[in-house]
């Protein structure tokens, strides 16, 4: 009996000595290995921002730009992001929607700032996105919904675009998991407290989005890949409650004014004539 | 990892045959229950209770097989685990996910290569006894 326990011990050390042996090869830097996903990804949030860039004029407005970029800057340097880690692009459309691309890519369509009552409103739906930017959710989407093969085809640059289309349908349209949904939602709670800009807002968001989303529900894109927003922003008023309270504005209301009123021309002009890359 | 040892009286023709089977089965369920580890386990708890009320040489062999395949069925299960993980789940692909499948691998190695050594060995009548294994059985099997 004894024998048999101390072969017993003996395998177990052996199996585990001869794994940590192993272990001590740094396979994964030898084979470039986290180099290739990284270019992998990179690749991929490149070939799906030019499919968005094919069927969306990219806003240009330097003023909505650094407004964006400031709330942005803000939550990064609150939550010790490297700056460089996020690259927002404004696109001309008026569904409410954003959405991240692999590589720290993050979408905002103007509809998206025209339907946010407060800066702070807008922030919290960027916290969230950054919140699946960090937490990667949006490769393991990907991943799921298209499958890695694909994927591969698609940053080989071997496919179509039609590919590439759909592959920015299922980024801006699919949901994601609700436990992703979830996690997500708590960084942002976390993101906006450090930030000094109150959660309430997101969870105001949220609830409006979802009261008058059968209004005129085909606007409401940021709906369909994130549901459940009433209880989600039930959740976030629990959440807040253990975050801290000194909240701020997160930058100047007549900045936010102006910003709204630039891209609410800008659609208003859309809506008079359609625009030409549609 | 595996020892000729003496056994109390010397196996026939039929009993020989039947406890290489034993080993050659594993084998085969190797062979196509790969990458499902549980089909080898299956495949050798079989055997094991269709011999159940067989001669103490073919069910010392059988439990001995039936042991080794427990054993590599944990151990390929995390592996399999581990691996649909990061190709399907996302986990991340560490060092440690890369050295604990080159360890798993050595490990089928040299347990595929000892089945067949013993599968040729027992067909001659010779009691083989795995260093590991082995002691193990002898608890579990009573003459």
């Amino acid at each position: 009996m004894h024998k048999t326990f101390l072969h017993l011990v003996f395998f177990i050390l052996v199996f585990v000595g001869t794994w940590q042996l192993l272990g001590k090869i740094n396979y994964v830097g030898f084979f470039q290995i986290e180099k290739l996903t990284k270019e992998t990804e990179k690749k991929l949030g490149d070939i799906i921002l030019d499919s968005v860039r094919k069927d969306n004029r990219e806003f240009n407005s330097d003023s909505v730009d650094a407004y964006v970029e400031n709330i942005k800057q803000k939550l990064c340097k609150a939550n010790n992001f490297p700056d460089s880690s996020i690259t927002i692009y404004i696109f001309e459309n008026d569904n409410v929607n954003a959405f991240a691309l692999p590589n720290g890519q993050l979408v905002i369509y103007t509809g998206l700032i025209d339907y946010c009552e407060t800066p702070e409103e807008l922030c919290g739906v960027i916290a969230h996105e950054m919140a699946h930017i960090e937490h990667h959710d949006i490769m393991k989407k990907l991943t799921r919904e298209v499958g890695i093969s694909m994927l591969l085809t698609l940053a080989g640059g071997a496919s179509s675009g039609g590919i590439g289309k759909e592959v920015v349908k299922i980024i801006s349209s699919t949901a994601f998991d609700r436990e992703q949904e979830s996690e997500a939602d708590k960084s942002a709670v976390k993101y906006m407290s450090k930030a000094g800009v109150d959660p309430e807002n997101l969870a105001n968001f949220l609830f409006r989005l979802s009261r008058e989303k059968n209004d005129i529900p085909k606007q409401f894109e940021w709906l369909s890949n994130h549901p459940n927003s009433k209880n989600r922003a039930s959740e976030i008023l629990i959440l807040r409650k253990n975050e801290n309270h000194h909240f701020e504005k997160v930058l100047s209301e007549k900045g936010w004014l102006a910003i709204k009123k630039i891209v609410d021309e800008s659609l208003n002009k859309g809506r008079n004539h359609s625009h030409p890359n549609k | 990892m595996v020892e000729k040892n003496n056994f109390p009286y010397v196996p026939n023709e039929y009993e020989s045959e039947k406890a290489s089977n034993s080993y050659l089965l594993s084998l085969i369920a190797i062979m196509t229950g790969f990458p499902i580890p549980l089909f080898n386990l299956i495949a050798a708890v079989i055997f094991y209770f269709g011999n159940k009320r067989g001669t103490y040489f073919v069910r010392w062999h059988c439990m001995q097989v039936l042991i080794a395949q427990a054993i590599t069925m944990i151990v390929n299960s995390i592996a399999v685990y581990w691996a649909v993980g990061v190709l399907v789940w996302n986990f991340t692909l560490t060092n440690n996910f890369i050295s604990f499948i080159l360890t798993v691998a050595i490990f089928n190695i040299i347990e595929f290569i000892a089945t067949i050594y013993s599968a040729i060995q027992t067909r001659k009548g010779k009691h083989i006894s795995w260093l590991i294994f082995g002691p193990l059985t002898d608890l579990l099997v009573k003459e």
